[in-house]
This record gives C-alpha cells, structure tokens and sequence, in this order.
C-alpha cells in the first residue's frame, strides 16, 4: 500500500486535522448505528475512534484489525481473487467490517443486531471519501508547531524494571 | 513512523523484535510484560498457534513515562522467524520506527542467524527502509546454554557494518539484560525521532552509552 515517503515520515495528528476525522467517524458511526468505528493506519496504529465500544484497549484491537486485514488480503488472492477491499466477520453478538480507507488506512466498525450490514456498508460508502481526504492532510500537517526541545532525549532508563510480584503473602504481612 | 497526536499530547513509536526462529523474541516481550509496572503497559497479545509458535506476531503496547511534554508510548512487535512467514514478516515491519534482532546463540544455529538477518535485509529493502535511518540493535540470546557459541562468531556473522551495531547479550528466559536492549533500542528511536525533526541536526549530545557504536552490555 504505503510508498516509501509513507515509510519514512511522520503522522501528525492536530486538532485540526482531527476534527474532520472525528466529525467523519461520528457520523458514520451514528448513521450506521454502530458500536466502534476505527480509522487505524496500515502499521496498526489506531488514528482516531469513536463510538462507546471505542477506546477500550491500549491498541491492541487496531494491531489485530490491521494483521487480520492483511492476512485476508493475501489470502484472498492466493484464492484467486484479484481485488480485495475489505472484509465481514458475522458473529453471534459483534460483527465487524475492515476495509481500506486510502493508500495506508484501514476503517473498522464494529456492530451489533441494532443494525444491519447492508446499512452499514452504505454509510461506510458514504463517508469513505471524506475519511480518505482527512487521513490525507494527515500527512501535509506540520510535524510539530515549534522546535523540538532538547528534553526529547530521556536522561534515564525510558522503561524500569520492577520486581517479580510476590505471591508469598506471609512475606507480605511481615514486612 | 511516529504518530504524533497533538490533541492528546502522545506520540507511538513501534518497535518490531524481529530474529532467528525460536531465538527467544515472544520470550522478551512476555518477560516486559511480566516486570513493567502494570500501568504502563497493555495486553500481550499473541496470534500463535495451538502449540505455542507466533503465527502471526506477537503485540504489546507500553507507555513510558512523559518525555517533552508528550506521552511516548511503544507499540511492541515481534515477527515469525520462518522462512515461510516472508509475507508476514514485511507487513508488520511497515511503519517500525526500530527494530531488535534476536539471534540465537546456539553454536548450531549459526548458520540460521546469518539467513534470517539476510531475510530481514531483503524485507526492509521491498519495504524501501534502510538501516541508515532505522535503528537497530543486536541481541545474542541464551548466553546460558553450553553449547553458546562465542561472542566473536555472533559478532564475526551478524555484526561487521562500518558502524557496528549494540549488542546486548542476553537470557530471556531469565531477563537478564533484556530491560537494557529494550531501553536502548527506544532511546535510539526516540533519538532518531528527535534528529528528523530538528531537521536532522541534533541539538544535543547522545546521551552516554546508548548510541555509542559497538557498545555493549555482556554478562558476567
Ligand atoms: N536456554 C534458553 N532458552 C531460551 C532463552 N530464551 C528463550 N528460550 C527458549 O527458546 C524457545 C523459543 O522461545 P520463543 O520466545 O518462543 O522464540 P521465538 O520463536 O523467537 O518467539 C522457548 O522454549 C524458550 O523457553 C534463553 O535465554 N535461554
Ligand atoms: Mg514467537
């Protein structure tokens, strides 16, 4: 997908490149009366969510959302298919869809009985371009409004060690 | 590829543990997650088989602490080491902003170190990244086993560039010196990070021991 600009420079999000993202993720969101809906860059970095199954996790969702993108992608064409654009997992209490969003952006929305897929897949439909347009500014947004203080580079240790939990209480209690 | 969020104050880096099959990368990020406070990091998660083996890769995002106001947080990664896992592996190196090469000391497996480093080279370059702005450092796993091959060999195959990379020698079944790699290949990152956007003029000087070519942390 990405080219190599895409590779090596930064993503900026400001907020305001972040409000039409948001304002485009909420509106499919409430038109499609889903549950989440995830804009996540290719790497698996989650770009911007909403929703009130949104922002439950650290992250780990958008990695596994953009692993199963891909690896449906490849399999797909290993099936003989020549051009993927998404994926619907149907499931018993959540169904998603993931579907590219641009050269380097997946779009995942998550949903329940409350809707249907036809519906959703409509509303993706219609918000796509407007989704694809603001990732894009993404990458004209300045990296940073002024220059980068010094104190970017930690003095210490960025992570510390702690010690093995203890699961002797008696070792607990007395000390 | 950082993503900088200004609206929340935080910026991800992902570093991708990548490495000899069985050199011991899911072992590293389960001793992470085992010894860093629970607050700074998330799930571990794993897409692997029913016996245990990555299949896919391995996830876990941890938080360090504010760093220039921002919160930095590490998206970690490791990739299946197999040759057949060639597809795999290139999609989850897109958008690393570092990496760790595990290597696995054993005298046997020598030969299988040299040709996963080689498969990693040919990923990063269909990727179009090159080692010049992605840093990299060098891990020799299971120093504890007899049969570890030298130092000198690990070093002779895996690490003559001009510039030769950190090593850090390791036992990630016990964690020794697995913190220590950790922190420096992010200290490299956010370095790295810093220097692209000071228009790659640093501003300041590399704080000591950590992007010092060549220099290592052995164990006793
Ligand atoms: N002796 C020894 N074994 C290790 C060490 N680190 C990992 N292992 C073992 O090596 C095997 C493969 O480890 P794993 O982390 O799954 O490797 P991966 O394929 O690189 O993810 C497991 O049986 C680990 O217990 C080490 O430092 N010393
Ligand atoms: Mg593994």
């Amino acid at each position: 997908m990405a080219g190599p600009a895409a590779m090596t420079a930064h993503l900026t999000l400001t907020p305001e490149t972040i409000r039409p993202l948001l304002a485009a993720l909420e509106s499919l969101n409430n038109e499609a009366e889903a549950r989440r809906v995830a804009l996540l860059h290719e790497s698996g970095l989650v770009l911007a969510e909403t929703g009130e199954d949104a922002h439950q996790d650290h992250g780990e969702s958008g990695a596994l959302a953009a692993g199963t993108f891909f690896a449906a992608c490849h399999l797909a064409r290993r099936l003989g298919e020549e051009s993927f654009s998404g994926l619907h997992y149907q499931g018993a209490s959540r169904d998603f869809l993931l579907t590219a969003a641009g050269p380097e952006a997946l779009l995942l929305v998550v949903f329940d009985q409350r809707t249907r897929p036809a519906i959703v897949r409509a509303c993706v439909g219609k918000y796509l371009p407007a989704l694809e347009a603001a990732t894009a500014r993404l990458r004209s947004a300045p990296t940073q409004p002024a220059a980068p203080p010094a104190s970017w580079l930690p003095t210490g240790p960025v992570f510390r060690e702690t010690s093995p939990a203890t699961t002797d209480l008696a070792a607990v209690f007395h000390t | 590829m950082a993503l900088v969020n200004h609206q929340t104050r935080e910026v991800t880096f992902k570093i991708v543990y990548a490495g000899t099959p069985m050199s011991g990368k899911t072992t590293n990020l389960s001793y992470v997650h085992a010894r860093l406070d629970a607050a700074q990091r998330g799930d571990l998660v794993s897409v692997a088989t029913a016996s245990d083996r990555t299949l896919y890769f391995d996830f876990m995002p941890v938080t360090s602490s504010q760093i220039g106001g921002y919160t930095t947080k590490f998206a970690l990664y490791t990739v299946p080491g197999q040759v057949h896992y060639n597809a795999t592996r290139q999609l989850v190196l897109r958008g690393a902003d570092g990496l760790v090469f595990v290597a696995d000391s054993t005298a046997s497996r020598l030969e299988e170190n040299l040709e996963s480093a080689r498969s990693l080279m040919r990923n990063l370059t269909e990727n179009s990244t090159s080692l010049q702005h992605l840093p990299l450092v060098l891990q020799y796993n299971k120093r504890d086993l007899p049969e570890a091959a030298p130092r000198a060999h690990l070093d002779f195959l895996l690490n003559r560039p001009e510039k030769p990379f950190q090593v850090f020698e390791t036992i990630a079944e016990r964690g020794v010196n697995v913190f220590a790699c950790l922190n420096a290949v992010s200290q490299l990152v956010l370095r790295q990070f810093h220097e692209t956007l000071a228009g790659g003029n640093p501003t300041s000087p590399a704080p000591s021991g950590t992007t010092h070519a060549g220099a290592t942390a052995t164990i006793a």
